[in-house]
Parts: C-alpha cells; sequence; structure tokens
C-alpha cells in the first residue's frame, strides 16, 4: 500500500508525508516497518546500504508504537519512522563494526546519545548503515574490507560518496525512511551529493558526538541525510527541540533574503563539471523569481588552502584516536584507513598548531563573509558521482569540493540536489548560514525544494 | 623552489617507528611509510605560517561543550 493520494509505495514517500498517513490513521507503523524491511529484502543486495539489519528489534519497536498510537499516546513527530544510523554509532546489543575487521565481535552495551533520542522519541531503528572503515577514507575504494562497498541507487556502477556510504544509499533507495550519518571533511554531505538528497550539518556542540566511534576531535560532527528539506527540519526538531520549530521555519518566503553567491575561488581545484556549473546557475535564478537578493560573494582564501589545513589535522587527530590499533593491527586494516594512519604518525606537532592556527584565521575570515549575508550559496563537490573503484575519479570526488571550509569554521552547512546530469545523476549546492541561523538555511532550501520537480524522482533499481 | 627532499631510507623509517612505538609494522607498512613520509612533510612545509605570534590556534577541544558530546 502507498500513500493514496499519489499511488507511490510507502518507502518512496517522504518521511513527513508517512507522517503525515501514520496520524492519519491511514498507516501504522508496523505497516510502515514493514514495508521498509521489504524494499530491503528487494534491492539491499544490489547497493548494500546496510552492515546490520536488526529487524526483530524494528517490528518490536513499531508494535510498542502501534500500541501507543492506539491508545492515543504521541510521543513526537518521528513516532514509527523507520531510520537507519552509520555503523560507526554505538546500539545497545548491535554490532558496531565501524565497517572495520578491527571491530568484529564488538557489541556496545549503551546508545549513542542520538540513537537513544530518536528511540525515545518513538523512531523504529531498522540498523546499521555502511561505512567506510571507521567512518574515514582517502576518497578511494580498495575492496579490501569485510563488507561489500555501498553502491549508488542511481547507478550502481557509481560511488555513494563516503564516509557515510550507507546513509546515502539508504536514503535514496528507500531503504530506510532517514538516517544519521558522521561529517569531517564532508562524509554527510558527500553521500547526500551523490545520492541526490539533502545533508545537514551543524556546529560542533549542536548534535551530540556520545557514542559514536571519533574520526577527529576538533572537526566531528553528526547529522542527517533526508529525501526531504522538511524531513531535516522534522530530524532536527526533535533532536534539538528549539523554541520555534524548523518546520514552521522552512515553510517562510525568501523573498528579501540577502544570499551571498559564492563561485570560487577554487585554486587548485579547477571548475566545476559543466553539468554542475549549469544547475547552480538555474537554482540561483529559482531562488531570484522567488524574491531573494542575490549578490556575488568570494570566498576570503581559496577552497583547497582549506582542504590542505585539513590534510594535517585529519590525519594527526586520527592516528592519536586509532594509535593502539595502528601499533598492533596494522594488517588488519583496510588500505585507506591504514595509510592515514601512518601518515598521521608522522605529522610534526608543530605543522599540527600551525594548522590548527591557520584554521582559526581562515574561520574568522569565512564568519565574516557568512555575517555579510543572511546565508550564502556555494558548490558543494564540483563533480557527479565517480565511478566505483576508478580511483583518480573517486578522490576527485571527494578532494575537489567546497566543503571543508564550513568544517573548518564550523558553520551550519546543507548539500542538497539542484537537479539530474544527463546521464541522470544527482547534481547538488550547499547552502550556508550563520551559526545557530540553520533554520534559515533550510528555509532556502525548502524554497528551492518546492519550486523544483527534483523530489519527485527516485532511482530506479 | 626548493630542492625535492630524498625520500627516507626504510632504515631510517624502521628508526622512526621504533622510537615512536610503531616497532611492531610489518616490512611492508614500514615501506609504505617512506613513501608518505615525503607527502606529510611537504604538506607542514608548504602551510603558510601565520603572521603574528598572538594567531593562536582555533579552539580545538571544548571544555564546556554545549550539549555532552
Amino acid at each position: 500500500m502507498g500513500d493514496p493520494h499519489t499511488s507511490q509505495p510507502l518507502w518512496a514517500q517522504s518521511a513527513s508525508a508517512s507522517i503525515r498517513m501514520l496520524r492519519g490513521g491511514q498507516v501504522g507503523a508496523r505497516q510502515l516497518t514493514e514495508a521498509y524491511l521489504a524494499r530491503i529484502a528487494e534491492v539491499d543486495g544490489r547497493i548494500h546500504s546496510f552492515h546490520h539489519l536488526a529487524e526483530a528489534r524494528a517490528l518490536s519497536s513499531a508494535d510498542a508504537v502501534d500500541r501507543e498510537i492506539a491508545a492515543g499516546r504521541w510521543r513526537s513527530p518521528l513516532q514509527g519512522i523507520p531510520f537507519g544510523v552509520k555503523d560507526n554509532y554505538d546500539v545497545a546489543g548491535l554490532p558496531a563494526t565501524a565497517g572495520s575487521r578491527l571491530r568484529s565481535g564488538h557489541v556496545p552495551t549503551r546508545d549513542a546519545r542520538l540513537v537513544a533520542d530518536l528511540e525515545a522519541a518513538g523512531a523504529v531503528l531498522l540498523g546499521k548503515l555502511a561505512t567506510w572503515e571507521y567512518g574515514t577514507g582517502n576518497g578511494g575504494e580498495y575492496f579490501d574490507l569485510p563488507f561489500p562497498p555501498a553502491r549508488n541507487p542511481w547507478d550502481t556502477a557509481r560511488f555513494t560518496g563516503g564516509s557515510s556510504t550507507g546513509a546515502g544509499a539508504a536514503v535514496a533507495a528507500g531503504t530506510t525512511a532517514f538516517a544519521l550519518g558522521s561529517d569531517t571533511t564532508g562524509s554527510v554531505r558527500l553521500p547526500a551529493a551523490a545520492c541526490g538528497l539533502v545533508g545537514v550539518i551543524l556546529p560542533q556542540g549542536r548534535l551530540s558526538g556520545r557514542g559514536i566511534l571519533p574520526n577527529c576531535y576538533s572537526l566531528d560532527v553528526p547529522g542527517p541525510l533526508t529525501w526531504t528539506v522538511e524531513d531535516a527540519a522534522l530530524v532536527l526538531d526533535v533532536l534539538l527541540q528549539p523554541s520555534v520549530s524548523y518546520r514552521r521555519s522552512v515553510t517562510r518566503p525568501i523573498a528579501g533574503l540577502r544570499i551571498g553567491v559564492v563561485r570560487g575561488p577554487l585554486g587548485r581545484f579547477g571548475p566545476p563539471d559543466a553539468s554542475m556549473a549549469e544547475a547552480f546557475e538555474e537554482a540561483i535564478r529559482v531562488l531570484e523569481q522567488q524574491g531573494a537578493r542575490i549578490e556575488v560573494a568570494r570566498l576570503p582564501m581559496p577552497v583547497s588552502d582549506c582542504f590542505d589545513v585539513t590534510r594535517l589535522i585529519g590525519p594527526a587527530e586520527s592516528a592519536a584516536i586509532h594509535e593502539a590499533e595502528l601499533r598492533e593491527q596494522s594488517r588488519d586494516m583496510g588500505f585507506a584507513l591504514r595509510d592515514k594512519l601512518l601518515a598521521g604518525s608522522m605529522v610534526r606537532a608543530v605543522d599540527y598548531i600551525h594548522a590548527q592556527r591557520q584554521r582559526r584565521l581562515m574561520a574568522e575570515a569565512i564568519d565574516d563573509l557568512v555575517q555579510s549575508y543572511d546565508a550564502i550559496i556555494t558548490y558543494g563537490p564540483l563533480r557527479v558521482a565517480p565511478r566505483l573503484g576508478i580511483e583518480p575519479e573517486m578522490t576527485a570526488f571527494t578532494v575537489e569540493t567546497v566543503l571543508t571550509p564550513f568544517n573548518l569554521s564550523q558553520h551550519p552547512a546543507i548539500v542538497q540536489c539542484t537537479g539530474y546530469s544527463s546521464e541522470g545523476l544527482p547534481l547538488s549546492w550547499q547552502i550556508v548560514a550563520n551559526r545557530h541561523d540553520e533554520a534559515t538555511a533550510l528555509r532556502i532550501a525548502a524554497a528551492y525544494e518546492g519550486a523544483t520537480p527534483w523530489r519527485t524522482m527516485r532511482p530506479t533499481l | 623552489m626548493s630542492e625535492p627532499l630524498p625520500r627516507p631510507t626504510l632504515e631510517e623509517i624502521t628508526a622512526f617507528a621504533r622510537r615512536h612505538g610503531l616497532e611492531r609494522l610489518p616490512p611492508e607498512h614500514l615501506q609504505r611509510m617512506t613513501e608518505l613520509s615525503l607527502l606529510v612533510s611537504e604538506l607542514g612545509r608548504c602551510l603558510p605560517r601565520p603572521s603574528q605570534k598572538e594567531d593562536a590556534p582555533a579552539p580545538t577541544f571544548e571544555f564546556a561543550p554545549t550539549c555532552d558530546r
């Protein structure tokens, strides 16, 4: 059964549409959960979005939700909605491999804080989603991990974007309604871009990282991946409980908002793919038509300079975090993790400190730029989803982005779909708002989404 | 442009690894370190230095987080 108004199967609906059906009594939580489990059984063998499925737990949770609904008890707007979490989140009683043979047999006894919050809100956990080993990587795929790599539902020969690979594949393919990932230099926004989704990050400390395997203390942030902007607002409403609901914020018009459009400088990353650039310019026109005041802006430094700073910070911190494993178990690691830790072990403390000093200067300059506007718009990745296993393409997709400046500066940022290339691959952009004003980014994203047809298209599997 | 750095020998990297608790790395991983060491040192050498000594690092690790991270 699907939405009677659109004849969509349940898995193809947005989470928000499913909530309306749950509230209207048109579907139950068990029925909804079973629809996702059936979708997983149907397609996950081709996209490998899940590492661990928790079918019995999910059905038990859904039955509990149905009993509550029957008793008239509504816990939250996510009650009864199925979700998945990247396999670097702890879930009590479920394997937490983080995609690594180093952690085979590791079963936490406590939930990550965000998992606990979502389950307390009545959301239904389906299982653990695929990730690059330890939630990190160098952009390449080496087929040397204990799980097959997740594949992009828009073209299964292509990469999902990493490191939250399964989160991207699952939300696009409808094997979950929404997902939680984690982002150090793009790991929520890259899969959101490659898979045509909404991916959101907030500054550190806004969403709890407790119970998530760390990758880089000074840059890691968790974040949701959703099909629509309204869904992202909904998840953030439940997790952050703002005084003014994000779902209300996204309905406000954008006329009069000052938006800085940043096209560069890109430094050595070169120009974006032509299809990405065309979609970007067309999307700007969509905002202009809604009365937004569009102004040309410019990053205060080449974006590749920002990436270079993260290349010292990230590996050094990862090498500190995972030092014990590198000392004792380097043979059991995949190439990408091991290479990063080997390199990180050789970063001088002096260079690490200079990188953090540069980061501060960059962050202050970026903040000055963002504060000049209500929001700025940039490219996300400069490339469309690459072919899986073609290392230069994958590395270019992962590295050549405009994502890292806002990890360094800790601004709220959203990646969303801006259409599809002639090959049917998702295109994307990024909206960046002032700190503690993610509502404005969501509002702009919702205005764009509402004026374009991209959410009516799902990948064919 | 400065002269390219010579790649460290396997013996030099092995000694480095021993000094820093990585003595159990297998030879192929030590060999890889000899290749990576040039990239790492180049990244560090090429990073511009802030001009003012007062330019302190970013507040790297929060001691009073806004939620229980």
